[in-house]
């Protein structure tokens, strides 16, 4: 089977036919490959300084980097069983998958949000908001391009806060994302 | 007394009717009288009282099934990084067997590269799974491809969870109930056969029973055959008490009869099977066969083949004197004892006599092979159901409890920390066990614990150290105070002075000074927490308002600090492990707090979710806030006082902590994807003499060595500036130790003098060279 590169495991298209949001561009859950012993930690950032000569070595070389493992194909299996379980109106079934995906994944900020709709839902919009925050602050970890991604989530925490009776402030939230482009 | 004098009025005014016989005659029938209806009354009562002591044990034995705690199974899917070691361990631990034949459930077959695996059934929390059959293909990097019997790849299928231990809610013992289904009937049959013949005719206690053990073992010259029923065994199991008086048989002899009167033959049986002591596993008693089969074979009574269950039956007579472990040549003895009664008895026949007595004893010690037993973490569950759920929800029979331990990670928990402990002792003369320990792993973004130790030894059932002990932080509250100033405008980058403080507190001058007694002068804030250094820290406290830092803790963990002395900056303040998970979690996961905990799921016997705890996350740091301070615990490991970690480079970020006179070693330290916290000292809170470096942190490499490190991600949001560590100034790293920290303009710093060459714009590289003027 072909596998996907390790550093790229957004399912992109994929999800955003199943979250009906898309992630357009950039990985949401892109882990770095493996770092090779004696490697300072990597940079978030796309203007980091160019690499530069090993650091001084230490007493012990530290042992290499645990492998990530592939999550795209058991996340895509989760979700559409959530979705499943959601349209057969079993809430509680629809979170259970969505946990054991963000267990199996729990820097993909999709995974997140898709749980905040959930709890939005369920009628939890104090819980929805914070993991719609926590899925925007997930988004923004992973570098750029995450726009669209946070736009969702950005609005998500509106309707939440619309929910608790936060009129005002949902306002301005749809208004800041109203004129976005991805 | 009372009632005594009542009865006597009446018999006086008898006296003045009848008076044909002689006084003493009257007397002496009278009192023969009330004595003997006294005596009838009293026995009455106490058969009354036997009765309903008796019933009630019973019923509530029966009727509470208890709680079964299970870890988190372990996911396979194609593209798992599990190499093949990895899964057949998770196998060993499940007492999956390896059979070439793969035929029953509960076994499996290894081939090169390749596992063929039978699946057990199980009832998951979303649906039941039916055994089944996969097909495991591995490569370098893990699964390549997981298959179902037709060759159709299946996307992802679970193991059945590890169960970690089970408890009835109300009373804390360990069982595994069986249920009437799943006690083989061989068993109910030999047992019979084995212990007491006449069970199916006998109204609780036996005489020709006991006659014919006493002939048995009279022939024999030793105890083969008790005079004991299954009835009376069975209570004397419920009171555990071997004293042996004539008072207490026929107490049990009541007893048995009366749960003869009240119950059937198959009710009592069946709680037999399920009540019988059958050996001692470290500070846990082994009780019933479904315990039993797990503790000796690891393995569910409906697997263990008819030698196994056998050697279970030998047990009972004498669980110390005939232990299979350290006895296993009586045992074996035994066992074969009890197969000849199963085929003298036609429960089996002559083929599987013979193989039977021709293999081994074949136990396993479950402990050994993985250890199945974690009541350090059944504590925490125990104590979040408590806490979170109404007593009533809980009192329900049969409570299926999905947590989120996972086994690979609390064996490599419980590994280190006694490797580590023994290791430091021996380094330093000290005393074996001397040093306690106590470990949280949590999962970073969701708060789930993954593993506790309440102390070195495992398994071990005693006080709690990881949820228990409250020990003074030391400068593991540093990163609040750092935060606070963050959060009021400085930047990592801000020079603090590190310079001698002098201070009263409730009337006492305070003097602290740093770990190396030096003074450092203009330190960056960096490294003012990389190096925890004292004098900075305080200085910097002091200058924010010591109600400022207590506030924020306050905010962080929930409960305001027990003092608010200028010491509070120093980590005074006592807390348990698991409270210090619960703030780390919040620095790992980017400022959003998901308190630890235990618990994914409680389910009653049908199914039906008692409680679902549901992922929540309170963002309690805004993400630039969070994003700056996990690069200070980053430059912490890489620098500062976590450098001796051999992780230190690894992408880890972490903080040490000492308490006065080296009473508490701490280390709170994290990669991607785990949180571990680890404090070490003495139970007596005596000096260890052991700083967070160099104690705690061994236990933490130790960990992570079991774990692998994944590199964190270090988010940067704002301006990121490279400075010198020591200094603060502007500088690059061929000149330089250099951090890369946010600042709100870089213009603003000065540069190292001859080191500003890495510059981000000419614009800054002019104004640096004129800096450096």
């Amino acid at each position: 089977m072909v596998r996907q590169p390790l550093t790229c495991r957004a399912p992109r298209l994929l999800l955003a036919g199943l979250l009906t949001t898309a992630l357009a561009g950039g990985c949401a859950t892109g882990y770095p490959p493996p770092a090779p012993p004696d490697t300072p930690a990597p940079e978030a950032r796309p203007d980091a300084p160019p690499a530069t000569p090993a650091p001084p070595p230490t007493a012990e070389p530290a042992p290499p980097a645990r492998p990530a493992s592939n999550t795209e194909a058991p996340t895509l299996a989760l979700l559409r069983q959530s979705r499943r379980a959601a349209d057969g109106g079993d809430l509680a079934g629809a979170i259970a998958y969505v946990e054991r995906a963000i267990r199996l994944n729990p820097r993909d900020a999709t995974l997140w949000l898709a749980l905040a709709r959930l709890q939005l839902q369920a009628g939890q919009p104090a819980r929805a908001e914070q993991l719609a925050q926590k899925a925007i602050a997930l988004a923004g970890e992973n570098g750029d391009g995450q726009g669209d991604g946070r736009r969702a989530a950005w609005l998500l925490v509106a309707d939440a806060k619309e929910a608790q009776g936060q009129a005002e402030a949902a306002a301005r939230i749809r208004e800041r994302w109203r004129t976005y482009r991805g | 007394m009372a009632d005594r004098r009542r009865k006597r009025r009446p018999a006086g005014r008898r006296r003045t009717r009848r008076r044909g016989l002689p006084r003493w005659v009257r007397l002496t029938i009278l009192s023969g009288l009330v004595l003997g209806a006294l005596g009838l009354a009293a026995l009455a009562g106490y058969l009354f009282h036997l009765d309903r002591t008796i019933t009630s044990t019973f019923e509530g034995r029966r009727w509470s099934v208890p709680a079964v705690i299970y870890a988190q199974p372990l996911e396979l899917f194609p593209g798992a990084a599990l190499s093949l070691a990895d899964v057949v361990g998770e196998l060993e631990r499940l007492g999956y067997e390896a059979r070439a034949d793969v035929a029953a459930p509960g076994t499996y077959k290894r081939t090169d590269q390749r596992l063929d695996v039978h699946l057990r059934a199980f009832r998951f929390m979303e649906r039941n799974r039916e055994s089944q059959r996969i097909e495991l293909a591995f490569d370098r990097s893990g699964i390549a491809e997981v298959r179902d019997r037709s060759g159709r790849p299946v996307p992802l299928v679970r193991l059945d969870p590890l169960i970690v231990g089970s408890f009835f809610p109300s009373h804390g013992e360990d069982r595994l109930i069986l249920t009437p289904e799943q006690i083989p009937e061989l068993l109910r049959e030999a047992l019979k056969a084995v212990e007491d013949q006449n069970f199916d005719e006998h109204a609780g206690f036996d005489l020709a029973g006991i006659a014919r053990a006493a002939w048995v073992n009279l022939r024999a010259g030793e105890i083969q055959q008790g005079g004991s029923t299954l009835t009376q065994q069975l209570v004397k199991s419920f009171y555990l008490d071997n004293r042996r008086t004539f008072e207490r048989k026929l107490r049990e002899i009541a007893m048995a009869v009366i749960l003869e009167l009240r119950f059937d033959k198959r009710e009592i049986l069946d709680a037999y099977i399920n009540e019988i002591y059958l050996g001692q596993d470290g500070q846990r008693a082994v009780h019933g066969f479904g315990l039993g089969a797990q503790y000796y074979f690891n393995r569910p009574l409906a697997e263990l083949t008819v030698g196994e269950i056998a050697t279970l039956i030998a047990v009972i007579r004498g669980p110390s004197y005939y232990n299979p472990f350290r006895h296993p040549e009586r045992a074996l003895a035994r066992r074969d004892l009890v197969l000849g009664k199963m085929r003298e008895q036609a429960l089996i026949d002559e083929a599987t006599y013979v193989s039977s007595v021709d293999r081994p004893l074949e136990v396993v010690r479950g402990s050994r092979t993985g250890g199945a037993y974690h009541p350090a973490f059944l504590d925490l569950v125990r104590k979040e159901l408590t806490d979170r759920y109404a007593e009533a929800d809980l009192a329900t029979a049969g409570l299926r409890i999905f947590t989120t331990l996972q086994p690979k990670v609390q064996d490599a928990v419980e590994r280190a920390l006694a490797d580590t402990l023994t290791d430091l002792e021996r380094g330093r003369d000290m005393a074996d066990g001397t040093l306690q320990g106590a470990v949280v792993v949590t999962a970073n973004q969701t708060g789930d614990v993954l593993a506790v130790a309440g102390g070195r030894t495992a398994g071990f059932d005693g006080f709690n150290r990881a949820l228990d002990a409250r020990r003074p932080i030391g400068s593991l509250i540093k990163p609040v105070v750092y935060l606070a100033a963050l959060e009021q405008g400085w930047h990592l980058a801000s020079p603090v002075a590190d310079a001698p403080v002098r201070l009263e507190q409730s009337g006492r001058v305070w003097t602290p000074t740093n770990f190396d007694d030096e003074v450092h002068g203009e330190v960056p804030l960096v490294r003012g927490l990389g190096d925890s250094l004292n004098l900075a820290t305080v200085n910097l406290g002091m200058r924010l308002g010591l109600d400022t830092v207590a506030d924020r803790l306050a905010g962080l963990t929930g409960t305001p600090p027990a003092n608010r002395f200028p010491s509070l900056l120093l980590g005074a303040e006592a807390m348990t492990p698991l409270d210090v998970a619960a703030l780390y979690g919040t620095f790992a996961s980017g400022g959003f707090q998901s308190t630890p905990h235990g618990v994914i799921a409680v389910l009653d016997e049908s199914g039906v979710p008692v409680a679902q705890p549901n992922l929540a996350v309170d963002q309690r740091i805004r993400p630039e806030h969070a994003a700056a301070l996990g690069r200070a615990l980053e430059a912490v490991m890489r620098l500062g006082t976590g450098k001796s970690s051999r992780f230190s480079r690894a992408g880890t970020a972490g903080k040490t902590g000492t308490s006065d006179d080296y009473r508490d070693s701490w280390f709170a330290g994290y990669d991607d994807t785990h949180l571990a916290v680890v404090w070490v000292g003495r139970d007596d809170n005596q000096p260890a003499g052991l700083t967070g470096a160099s104690g705690a942190l061994k236990v933490w490499d130790g960990i992570m060595t079991h774990l692998g490190v994944r590199p964190i991600l270090l988010a940067g949001d704002g301006d990121l500036a490279t400075i010198e560590y020591d200094t603060g100034l502007l500088a690059n790293d061929d000149c330089a130790e250099v951090v890369r920290v946010p600042v709100p303009d870089e213009a603003a710093l000065r540069s190292k003098p001859g080191c500003g060459i890495n510059l981000r714009s000419l614009g800054d590289r002019v104004r640096s060279w004129f800096d450096n003027r």
